[in-house]
């Protein structure tokens, strides 16, 4: 991965498939917290804290259009509010250094929209601001599929990411699928390989050919040193794709 | 001598091809020329791969991508 600076043409927001960019979001913000506890005791001359192990997640998205066409913001938010302990959790994809195979994203295992903040002011569009909060694991990792529309079968083996050695403890993967047309069926898939020219399944994603849609999948085990991702495809169409992986 | 089998989804270089790979060091150090040259082989789960790389053979059968059939037990494979 190159290092440096990023600006906000880097931004990554995927949020259930919705690419949630193209609605002009202009800020982006993800934020850990961890929970401390003050520990000071008699004897201390300054106040101590110690960290209780908890981290709180938080993921807010502002400024973007209020946005009513099919893929756009409204149809993303408007029912999702949670409204009962039984509510969907929401597959998010974060990242601030672009759509780069090799470059970091993060995944989070359960996004609850927790506000959805339409504004209407004078002189200007009517904006979306929303903020999610997470309920499961924050998994930082890397692109495999930079978002990409394809139209046949593919694979990533020739840019795959190279880890150096391979990982003992699985890990989890993401994919985000934003559009797609005209195929019957289409597998996108997480290969890994030892040497760099056997490539193995690793996790095979749902079936699927709906859009927008997204999926987080983990694998215990092993995982080997070189990752790709795989898309299989059935008919003629077009589906436009994203995949990254976080090893644990 | 005993049989490969494929547990999940396998692509590799055919043998035909696989010299252009491993010269140049792996699939991702191919350039795109070399990569047209490159002849890649799909095996489902299940399917035979006794064709496989030599040199991901041992590294697969220990991961369990790919397994031994018909070999007996303390013979050579």
């Amino acid at each position: 991965m190159a290092a440096g600076k990023f600006g906000p043409a880097s931004g990554i927001l995927l949020l259930d498939g919705y690419n949630l960019l193209a609605n002009k979001v202009t800020g982006l913000r993800e934020k850990a917290s961890s929970q401390l506890t003050d520990t000071t005791g008699i004897g201390d001359t300054f106040e101590e804290q110690t960290p209780t192990g908890l981290t709180t997640l938080e993921v807010a998205q502002e400024g973007g259009f209020f946005d009513t066409s099919t893929t756009g913001s409204h149809a993303a938010f408007n029912a999702s509010v949670p409204t009962s302990p039984q509510a969907t959790v929401r597959t998010l994809c974060v990242g601030f250094a672009g759509q780069t195979t090799g470059y970091p994203f993060t995944g989070f295992e359960g996004a609850y929209e927790q506000d959805y903040s339409v504004t209407a002011e004078m002189g200007n569009l009517q904006k979306a601001d929303v903020t999610y909060t997470m309920t499961g694991a924050r998994s930082a990792g890397l692109i495999l599929q930079p978002l990409a529309t394809k139209t046949a079968d593919w694979n990533t083996e020739s840019t795959s990411v190279d880890n150096a050695a391979s990982s003992a403890a699985g890990g989890v993967g993401f994919m985000q699928c934003t559009a797609a047309s005209g195929f019957s069926a289409f597998v996108g898939s997480i290969t890994h390989s030892t040497d760099d020219t056997t490539f193995a399944s690793l996790i095979a994603f749902t079936d699927n050919v709906t859009s927008p849609y997204a999926e987080r999948k983990e694998v215990s085990g092993t995982v080997n040193r070189y990752l790709a991702f795989s898309g299989n495809v059935t008919g003629s169409g077009s589906i436009t794709i994203f995949c990254g992986f976080s090893r644990s | 001598m005993s049989k490969l089998r494929a547990t999940v989804e396998l692509t590799y270089p055919t043998p035909a091809t696989l010299k252009i790979v491993t010269a140049a060091g792996g699939v991702s150090r191919l350039t795109p020329a070399q990569l047209e040259r490159v002849v890649f082989k799909t095996v489902l789960a299940g399917g035979s791969c006794d064709d496989l790389p030599a040199i991901s053979r041992d590294a697969l059968i220990a991961g369990g991508q790919v397994v031994q059939v018909g070999a007996k037990k303390g013979a050579k494979s």
